[in-house]
């Protein structure tokens, strides 16, 4: 066919052109098996979308909707995966978009929280999220250190911008600084000496410096201790929200945390992350989570963890690690959690642990199985050995769920833990590889 | 019409390039790389075609293996997925590429995208010193020294220590490394896994990107690397959209951003085939606002704008936490995007277009 017969084709599609954009456009074909083109996507024109996300510690799940007209799209599944979806179909337009907000409703009520809240201007018109989750489900799920964390305390986390100091009600605010230029030092004192930090019930430290290797987190501790007066309605701090790509977990340099119970009581929620360096004296605190992320906790910390006086503590989240990255605990360490120091634990996460197996026996015979409700032992090398030992101990327990993802357990004991009637997580089975078994988290 | 087609008959490449062809009712003449190279004169085949689409010679081990030998290298037997020979790989192509622009004159055809400016996109450091001639917002980059501790005393002498190590003639990020270094640690991320015997080391390119931490490995992994050519680019911290880091490809055709893809990853390389995941541009747009896509969009042109002889061609662009861009590369063969339509056309159909296009208004 010629040139002038070519353009009045494209003028005029005839059959062997595409229809339009703007016409019926069949759905995308399927994903390609492989490579480039994994997540098909398709410029057709949506009018409504809302991508929401489960990360209660239970579970981890997104659920994303989409109306296009009449036309709902769902999708869901388990975050990390494609998720399956459903499509609905409407005879009028207004009955679709109610359904669209009674689903999205549904979804908040459960815990759902939406997801693209990383900077202010995505929080805009979004409704409001949940109250402060219950310390029971404090935990995060999965080890996934490659991204910051969307929610604290229930809220979106929103990075600070110091050129934005108006109040933003049902956020938490992240202060960070790139590797590149970090102005953290500056943003921590602009956000403190604002009307902002009166209010926050909640605040998350980021990347604190563009040499994370050398500059521990004393600096921080003691500029918020000072300020402490100004965090007046302060309840939960995570300290160290930093991804793989700005400092691996094992490069984080901490310090001394003692002095912020003592400049924060009404502190109920502390996460840290990053064991190097991490140092608790005797403290006595009221406060109710407790969570430190590591690659290596030292005997040191782990002991004073274990006799500190904490009576409302209700979650003990400790990411024991291994001696590569500054791992010297045992059990013994332990033992005082075991044999019930806090009286109100209700989770209890011993996780990322290379001797996972010598825990899980002495979890075994210890009471604190009747004393808990959740025991996670995820992250770490457990195989039978430790796995049976458990399985013993659980019938007659109080023990309402069991995670035990990310392990080394053979397939015939892992059928085992799902056969009972608790909730249990045995996934992420690892290959057994020349005898060399790794925690989830190193590095 | 007719559209002489240079590529490698396998592969999805070709399919769908041909598929948008039948579309538009083009008829597509053949030649196969493996023809082109066994016999230079097949060139003469695509004289009295309307154009001629060099298309990328994709994986083929052969093809790779006659590219190195024709680029002068003493070993040019490659296992599959073995990086290895870059520089006599890009300088056998090279020569292939002279001679498809030496036939286009004897023949009297024209290419979409001449094969000069084809072998300038597979240069980084041509590239980089043509974006950097032109004002565009880039990384801080300079050619790498050719030994590890060559490369090493530089580094020291530079503020960042976070550092992308590109092959200067390498594509689809195979031999990328990410590497960033104190006194104290040193890390290699890398698609790229290591082969030890007895008495050689080999390296592969894998999916599945790896952290290297042992100091052996990377210095192995860029004493194999740093001879071929290297370029050093600062590495800049990319923003995030649902806490995940992205960029952008965009594909460019004549002189408009057009198929934007944001892609996005947990590890430092972002392409597609390792992993990473499409992301939507409607939560860029709603978190970053319109202007920055323009601005996105905007740095795209200007960088294609560098090799003005080019129909097309696929940039990659970085953007900042602040929403400001900046190019990383220009890719010859980067309209391999399948799924993406704008203007409801594929990648291909939007070229083929713009081809008749031009055809029509010379």
């Amino acid at each position: 066919m010629g040139l002038i017969d070519f353009f009045r084709n494209l003028i005029a599609p005839s059959a062997s052109v595409r229809p339009e954009e703007d016409a019926e456009v069949p759905p995308p074909p399927e994903a390609a098996p492989s490579g480039e083109d994994s997540v098909p996507t398709k410029e057709t024109s949506v009018d409504d979308r809302r991508e929401l996300e489960l990360a209660d510690g239970m579970s981890n799940r997104f659920w994303n909707i989409s109306r296009s007209g009449s036309a709902l799209s769902i999708t869901s599944g388990p975050v990390g995966s494609a998720g399956s979806t459903e499509k609905e179909s409407h005879r009028y337009e207004e009955k679709a978009r109610a359904r669209f907000d009674e689903l999205v409703a549904e979804k908040l009520r459960q815990g759902y929280v939406d997801i693209d809240i990383s900077t202010l201007s995505e929080m805009c018109g979004k409704a409001p999220v949940v109250d402060a989750v219950s310390p029971v489900h404090f935990s995060r799920q999965g080890y996934d250190n490659y991204k910051h964390a969307k929610t604290f305390l229930g809220f979106p986390v929103v990075d600070f911008d110091p050129r934005n100091l108006s109040p933003q009600d049902q956020i938490i605010w992240r202060i960070r600084g790139d590797w590149d230029r970090s102005a953290f030092r500056e943003d921590l004192q602009i956000f403190l000496a604002s009307d902002l930090a009166l209010d926050v019930p909640g605040l998350v430290i980021g990347c604190w410096s563009t040499e994370m290797y050398d500059d521990d987190s004393s600096f921080v501790v003691s500029g918020l201790c000072e300020k402490a007066d100004r965090l007046a309605k302060l309840k939960g701090l995570y300290l160290g929200d930093i991804v793989s790509e700005e400092a691996e977990i094992s490069w984080i340099k901490q310090s001394d945390i003692t002095p912020l119970f003592g400049a924060f009581p009404k502190l109920e929620y502390l996460r840290v992350r990053g064991g190097d360096g991490l140092r608790l004296a005797e403290v006595t605190s009221s406060i109710r989570a407790l969570a430190i992320e590591a690659g290596g906790l030292s005997a040191e910390l782990v002991q004073a963890v274990a006799s500190a006086d904490l009576p409302r503590l209700e979650h003990l989240e400790l990411w024991l690690g291994t001696t590569d990255y500054g791992g010297t605990s045992t059990v013994e360490d332990l033992t005082p959690v075991l044999e019930g120091c806090f009286p109100n634990l209700s989770y209890l996460g011993l996780r990322n642990c290379d001797y996972a197996d010598d825990l899980a026996r002495a979890v075994a015979e210890s009471a604190i199985l009747n004393e808990i409700k959740v025991l996670d032992l995820s992250l770490g090398t457990l195989t039978d050995e430790g796995g049976r030992a458990l399985l013993a101990a659980l019938p007659g327990s109080h023990l309402e769920r069991l995670d035990l993802h990310y392990n080394y357990m053979s397939h015939g004991v892992r059928q085992e833990f799902s056969a009972l009637s608790i909730q249990v997580d045995v996934s992420e089975e690892q290959e057994t590889e020349d005898e060399w078994r790794f925690v989830a988290v190193g590095e | 019409m007719e559209v002489g087609l240079i590529a490698n008959p396998e592969g999805r490449r070709y399919e769908l390039f041909c598929a948008a062809a039948k579309r538009y009712s083009v008829d597509v003449r053949r030649l196969s790389w493996t023809e082109l190279l066994g016999d230079p004169s097949s060139i003469g085949r695509l004289g009295g075609t309307d154009w001629v689409r060099i298309e990328s010679p994709g994986k083929d081990r052969l093809l790779a293996e006659s590219f190195a030998l024709l680029g002068g290298s003493l070993s040019p037997r490659m296992a599959y997925g073995e990086i290895k020979n870059f520089s006599e790989v890009h300088t056998g192509l090279c020569r292939v590429l002279v001679d498809i622009g030496a036939g286009a004159t004897d023949f009297g055809f024209t290419c979409i995208n001449p094969p000069a400016d084809i072998a300038a996109m597979f240069d980084k450091a041509e590239a980089h010193r043509r974006f950097a001639a032109a004002g565009i917002p880039r990384p801080m980059a300079f050619v790498a020294p050719t030994s590890c501790d060559a490369l090493q005393e530089r580094l020291s002498q530079e503020q960042c220590q976070r550092w992308f190590l590109k092959p200067l003639y390498g594509s689809s990020a195979s031999g990328v490394c990410a590497y960033r270094w104190h006194p104290r640690h040193r890390q290699l991320i890398a698609p790229i896994e290591l082969e030890r015997t007895a008495d050689s080391l080999r390296l592969y390119n894998t999916r599945r990107i790896r952290t290297h931490t042992n100091p052996a490995d990377i210095d192995a992994i860029l004493s194999a690397l740093l001879p071929h050519g290297m370029i050093c680019e600062s590495w800049l911290p990319k923003a995030t959209l649902q806490g995940v880091a992205f960029d952008f490809r965009v594909l460019v055709i004549a002189g408009e951003a057009r198929h934007t893809v944001l892609r996005q990853s947990r590890h430092p390389m972002t392409n597609l085939h390792l992993g990473s995941q499409r992301g939507s541009l409607d939560s860029f747009v709603h978190a970053y606002g319109e202007s920055a896509l323009e601005a996105c969009h905007g740095a795209a042109v200007r960088a294609a704008e560098c090799f003005p002889a080019s129909l097309y061609c696929g940039v990659d662009v970085l953007v900042m936490r602040d929403g400001s861009p900046y190019v990383l590369e220009a890719n010859a063969f980067g309209d391999l995007l399948p799924n993406v339509f704008s203007r409801g056309q594929s990648t291909y159909e939007a070229i083929l277009e713009s081809t008749i296009r031009k055809a029509y208004a010379a």
